[in-house]
């Protein structure tokens, strides 16, 4: 290899080189560097205004700084990462994790992927006015931090909640069954455990077959035949997230959970009409998206 | 605790909970490629004109193998070449013999005798995602990317989380084909991932009869069958990955140079074994780098009969390292160096009318190559500038650099790419021309696109590809040899329509191209300047998928080429008739049994009678396609 060929090769692997500058206290950790995880980090990064270092852990284990103060993750094998204790750990688009560590010294809130509870009976008793008794299904053990105040608020808009759960998927189908004479209507939170592409079609098949309305927390299930759902945006998440980070750095102290504060309710007209619901207007121009 | 035992076990639910969340026309144009830079970037700003073809839309149409999938891709059309293979030509030009690099799960495909692509070996029921660079992509990719790169990505452990079996069956005028597969990927406990995939299938090329130039003629049904088989496996843990493929496949002709063989068909195969070890490391919170070691070796082209004996070992080491450097969100260093050495050596059987320089059995060269490339937000707009300098011990070193613009708004979208790119001469056209130069290409493509409405996107580009040197087979009686010519080329434009809404979909394509500069003869059609031999002017292809209740969906697809021009007489070149090529596909999800798939369809619905033309002079007549074919598959996961 001659010298011109040296020189190249150096001025070419220059920027590669340049160690690290301009440290930032917020790290942001990514479960993977693309889909969701990375559009609700930009959605993130330009509601926290300022630069953050971003690691994506599907490339590594992620390394917090010295000078780093509070670690922002996206997805859930970001958020439950080995950090030091005294860090602050804001984590989202985790759906079935609820970090506990007592020992921690830093603050540990998560960003739920539902906004606040009245938010929720508000508009299921618009799409439903006759709903008293809702059932809520759930497998993921991270719902039982929200199961009390869920129902505690649904009694207050005159809904009686109750909470079923589904021990395996096997059981699903016997669990409706049983439970069919005593909702008017069910409910399932954002669970990745229960909600598989066949426990989809199961509570779809459920729902359209026995007139009982089928409302669930993401756009997604409503495109498979749910009648409805109300739900945060991804968009809305990161801008939670964002929120958080900057009253950390502020010094404030937070709750453990905080709720996204825009609405995204997505209404499915084909599912509201084998269940014998007509969508009000009011719900209509309320609506992010309609599927036929 | 119980989080974190909760997290391990369910990471492959959160994924596939998140993707219920992304089928929208928006997060298609949203997906994140990094084939032209290494590093992602969303479709609509990446720097170069990307097609993106999903594992959904691949199964929908119900494509029997890869050329089915890559013929949809108007920018691409398939030619004949010699020996039973077919070849590639790109926006008009042809692109057959390292002008198209083809990667599956990260390796070479392109055998380093002649770097050619076998395209009849690919299971493409394992493929999770294709990305074509329709453009050069010689700055990252260097000599096989000249004109065009094909990124193939199989099913990886998370996505496939369980096993997948399946098995296929094609009825024309006789059997056509039949293959089965399985594949198995995990997430190990702990995070280890895991995958293996087998592959086997017995192909009929077509059972059409060809006739050479003279008139001479056989019949390829059940006279030209192929047979590939395949093992691919795979595991990561904390960022070492390891991969290892068994490749081994060989097809049987008559057709040869183009002449029929007299005394009937013969046995070519492509045996292939390549492993790869590979490491992200993440040093800081700004820098990763990348090392990468790769072993790939087999036997291309082996035949062993009364007329020929090729009998060859090939073997590639490769070393390479590559640095991503972020020091902010808007700004992206990638850099790197790459070493390869490549040896072949004359078998047992080898014809001594193949030896190297000096007589010898054998012969060794190797390449050294950096690479360098930053992205920068400048004045609204994202700046991709970069380079990469190889130097060959066997012919002369390369440079090539590419600078692109891009820029999103939030329905509108442009990009400006220009580029240079090379060919790098393979062994053996060293072998018969030892003076033999890179061939050398000059870029230029613009593109918009337009999302009209939430379920409906459009997009046009211009393009303008110069190539000189141009690298071309030559064939006499007595002698093969490659040279290089003085210089061609091609100009045109494309405009797309791209439907999704809900499990519907549909897309139509269209490009036209013509001859800009051509100075070789052996590309001409004499009379026709603006033609190029054996590739269209006009090809418009569409796809659509229409879900029409209870698991079923109908997915027809449709292929328009305009006249071509091919040699079907000695010295005689011949206009064949512009044709369309219809298909459908029936496909039953998960009835009447959960995780069960069903393909039914027609293949060529009304014997279009299509066949690859040679795109240059090379005495090859006419290639038949397969005629009308009945395909069923069936595939469950579990």
């Amino acid at each position: 290899m001659n010298s011109r060929t040296l020189k190249l090769a150096a001025l070419l692997l220059l920027p590669a080189c340049v160690s690290a500058a301009g440290q930032e206290e917020t790290l942001a950790v990514l479960a993977s560097g693309s889909g969701v995880y990375q559009d609700t980090f930009a959605a993130f990064r330009t509601a926290y205004g300022r630069d953050v270092r971003l690691q994506d852990i599907s490339a590594g284990k992620p390394k917090p700084g010295p000078e780093t103060r509070t670690v922002v993750a996206f997805g859930g094998k970001a958020a439950i990462g080995d950090y030091p204790p005294g860090l602050n750990i804001v984590y989202c688009l985790s759906p079935g994790i609820f970090l506990k560590n007592p020992a921690r010294q830093g603050q540990t809130i998560k960003i739920a992927m539902l906004p606040a509870f009245d938010e929720v009976f508000y508009r299921l008793k618009l799409i439903q006015p006759g709903l008293k008794r809702l059932k809520a299904f759930w497998m993921v053990p991270d719902f039982i931090g929200y199961r009390d105040r869920f129902i505690a608020e649904g009694a207050a808009f005159g809904i009686e909640v109750s909470a079923v759960k589904v021990a395996t998927a096997e059981a699903l189908p016997e669990l409706l069954r049983k439970n069919l004479a005593e909702m008017d209507a069910f409910w399932v939170p954002p669970d990745p455990l229960l909600l598989t592409p066949e426990n989809i079609l199961i509570l779809k098949e459920f729902s359209w077959g026995n007139d009982i309305p089928f409302y669930a927390s993401n756009r997604g299930i409503t495109r498979e035949g749910a009648t409805a759902s109300v739900g945060v945006s991804f968009n809305a998440i990161g801008i939670a997230a964002a929120k958080a980070a900057a009253g950390l750095a502020a010094g404030e102290k937070l709750p453990t959970i905080l709720f996204p504060d825009s609405v995204e309710l997505t209404l499915n007209a084909a599912a509201a009409k084998n269940c014998g619901l007509t969508f009000p207007k009011e719900i209509l121009n309320d609506a992010e998206q309609i599927f036929p | 605790m119980g989080a974190r035992l909760y997290a391990a076990e369910g990471a492959s639910d959160e994924a596939a909970f998140f993707s219920l969340e992304r089928s929208t026309l928006e997060d298609i144009l949203n997906t994140k490629t990094s084939v032209s830079t290494l590093n992602a970037v969303p479709l609509r700003e990446t720097p170069g004109l990307v097609t993106l073809i999903t594992r959904e839309e691949i199964q929908s149409s119900g494509a029997r193998n890869l050329i089915d999938v890559l013929n949809a891709v108007p920018e691409l059309e398939f030619g004949a070449d010699g020996w039973g293979n077919v070849g590639l030509a790109v926006r008009g030009n042809w692109a057959n013999e390292g002008k198209v690099l083809l990667l599956w799960d990260g390796q070479v495909y392109n055998e380093p005798l002649y770097t050619n692509i076998q395209f009849d070996r690919f299971p493409v029921d394992q493929i999770e995602q294709i990305e074509v660079i329709k453009g050069p992509g010689s700055v990252i990719y260097g000599g096989y990317a000249e004109l065009a790169v094909i990124n193939i990505k199989t099913r990886s452990p998370e996505n496939l989380n369980g096993s997948e079996a399946y098995a296929a069956y094609g009825q024309g005028r006789a059997k056509a084909r039949a293959y089965a597969g399985y594949s198995f990927g995990k997430v190990l406990d702990g995070g280890t991932e895991v995958s293996a995939k087998a592959f086997w299938g017995e192909v009929q090329r077509s059972d059409r009869r060809y006739t050479d130039l003279n008139g001479a003629s056989y019949n390829m049904n059940g006279a030209s069958y192929m047979r590939p088989k395949s093992l691919n496996l795979y595991a990561e843990k904390k960022g070492l990955s390891l991969r290892f493929i068994l490749d081994d496949y060989f097809l049987r002709e008559a057709d040869g140079y183009g002449d029929v063989l007299s005394s009937g068909t013969e046995r070519l195969s492509f045996n292939m074994t390549s492993a790869e070890a590979k490491y992200n490391w993440q040093v800081s919170e700004t820098l990763r780098l990348e090392p990468r070691v790769n072993y790939s070796g087999g036997k291309p082209w082996e035949e062993n009969n009364q007329y020929d004996a090729y009998d060859k070992y090939t073997r590639r080491y490769t070393g390479a390292l590559t640095a991503f450097y972020e020091p902010g969100p808007k700004t992206c260093f990638v850099a790197g160096g790459e070493y390869y050495r490549d040896s072949v050596r004359i078998g047992t059987e080898g014809n001594p009318y193949y030896l190297y320089a000096d007589g010898s059995n054998d012969a060794r060269y190797n390449n050294l190559a950096f690479f360098g490339q930053g992205t920068f937000d400048l004045f609204a707009l994202k700046l991709t500038a970069g380079g990469r300098y190889d130097k060959h011990s066997g012919q002369d070193a390369s440079f090539v650099p590419r600078l692109a613009v891009t820029r999103l708004w939030d329905r509108f979208s442009l990009k400006a790419i220009y580029s240079k790119s090379f060919r790098e001469p393979s062994i053996e056209n060293m072998r018969v021309n030892p003076g033999i130069k890179p061939e050398k290409t000059t870029s230029a493509e613009f593109e918009a696109g337009y999302k009209a409405y939430e379920s409906l996107f459009l997009s046009g580009n211009v393009f303008q590809t110069e190539i000189t040197d141009p690298i071309l087979y030559y064939s006499d009686p007595l002698l093969e040899t490659y040279n290089n010519y003085d210089r061609t080329g091609t100009t045109g434009f494309g405009l797309g329509a791209k439907f999704k809404n809900k499990a519907c979909h549909a897309e139509l394509n269209y490009v036209y191209y013509a001859a800009r500069g051509n100075r070789v003869d052996s590309y001409s059609v004499p009379g026709h300047g603006s033609s190029l031999l054996g590739v269209p002017k006009h090809k418009l292809t569409f796809n659509a998928s229409i879900p029409s209740g209870s698991g079923l969906s109908v997915n027809p697809s449709a292929i328009y080429v305009s006249r071509r021009y091919g040699y079907a007489a000695p010295g005689g070149i011949k206009a064949f008739n512009d044709m369309v090529i219809a298909n459908v596909n029936l496909q039953l999800k998960d009835r009447p049994v959960k995780h069960l798939t069903l393909n039914l369809g027609v293949r060529d619905i009304f014997k279009s009678g299509y066949s690859y033309l040679q795109a240059y002079t090379g005495g090859h007549a006419p290639l038949p396609a397969p005629s009308r074919e009945l395909f069923a598959k069936a595939s469950y996961e579990f």
